[in-house]
């Protein structure tokens, strides 16, 4: 089936994927795209960091497919997959947040301005910022 | 140091959010996904978050520039200003929180999962997908009835009036729940000791 995957960053990618036995399958090749990381040896990797699979059939296949639901457990990120419209939500990772409650470092985020020019929250930190969140509603 | 306010919006688009920012000179940035509410545990506006060059000194607390709602509320501006007045120009705070995760609450496995379905609704509503929208926004709703940034944010994104009768349902159940809210409330506020 033809699955929209939703990645907050990344926002929606389109991705062929077969649902076996709870799994969702799809190519390797196609998981940088829809989640951002890439499945290697060593484990799921982005830019430097990798995070290591210790229950690698958890998440691979043994044709060699990747289970998007296992990616995303194994990233710690919680998912969501409506099946009637063939959409898989994913959510931050909850180490983001308990950086945040536990740690007490700002957790960083890229969002666009009125002008669609994206910021990452990040580059305001070599200053005091006053956070604040607000709504229209 | 220097200081700086970011605002960001919980809103879907821009166009939202244009009327209420007329001659702001700081960064307003709109999180269509709920991005920043979900990494920071935000479950209300206006929610502030003081943040020390990456550190954040004072966590979630429900913040109002204004009085415009303050009968409702309960929430005078007039301190808050100051504090963040004050906060701005010495980076003092008007609490001492050691644990950030002591005044705001991990979201719920539920609260993540009607984030997602609220994330799944506002994309199918884009694509034409009513039906799948009304959907996802219903679970999302039954999931986190009293998480704001799902319900509330929810009712102009199906025309109903956030302002009105499904409003004010809402107030009375989140009332009725003890005000739930992930940070500070205003009444748990404390004064740091000398």
């Amino acid at each position: 089936m033809r699955l929209t995957v939703l990645e907050p960053d990344l926002g929606a990618a389109e991705v062929d994927a077969e649902a076996v036995d709870g799994r969702l399958l799809a190519d390797p090749a196609a998981l940088p795209g829809a989640i951002g990381w890439t499945l290697k040896p060593e484990g799921l990797c982005r830019a430097e960091a990798c995070v290591p699979l210790w229950d690698r059939d958890a998440v691979v296949a043994p044709d060699g497919r990747v289970d998007l639901l296992g990616a995303a457990a194994a990233l710690d990120r919680p998912v969501l997959f409506d099946d009637a419209s063939a959409t898989l939500a994913l959510g931050s990772a909850r180490a983001d947040r308990q950086q945040a409650l536990t740690g007490r470092r700002a957790p960083d985020v890229e969002l666009p301005d009125l002008d669609g020019t994206t910021h990452r929250l990040e580059s305001f930190f070599d200053r005091r910022v006053t956070l604040v969140a607000f709504a229209s509603w | 140091m220097p200081h700086t306010v970011v605002a960001v919006a919980i809103d879907e688009s821009s166009d939202d959010v244009r009327p209420f920012v007329d001659g702001i000179t700081f960064p307003v940035l709109v999180d269509r996904e709920h991005t920043l509410a979900e990494r920071y545990a935000i479950s209300n506006v206006p929610t502030v978050v003081l943040i020390d060059r990456g550190r954040i000194a004072k966590p979630n607390w429900v913040a109002f520039g204004t009085d415009t709602f303050a009968d409702f509320t309960g929430v005078a501006s007039g301190p808050q200003l100051d504090a963040v007045r004050h906060w701005a120009r010495t980076g003092e705070v008007d609490v001492q929180v050691e644990d950030a995760a002591a005044v705001v609450g991990d979201l719920s496995d539920d609260e993540l999962a009607a984030r997602l379905h609220f994330r799944i609704a506002a994309h199918l509503r884009r694509t034409g997908d009513e039906d799948g929208a009304a959907r996802n926004f219903a679970e999302a709703v039954r999931l986190a009835p009293h998480d704001w940034t799902v319900r509330r944010a929810a009712m102009p994104l199906q025309g109903v009036s956030p302002f009105g009768e499904a409003f004010m349902e809402m107030a009375a159940e989140w009332e009725a729940a003890g005000r739930p809210y992930h940070g500070l409330a205003a009444e748990q506020r404390v004064t740091p000791e000398d």
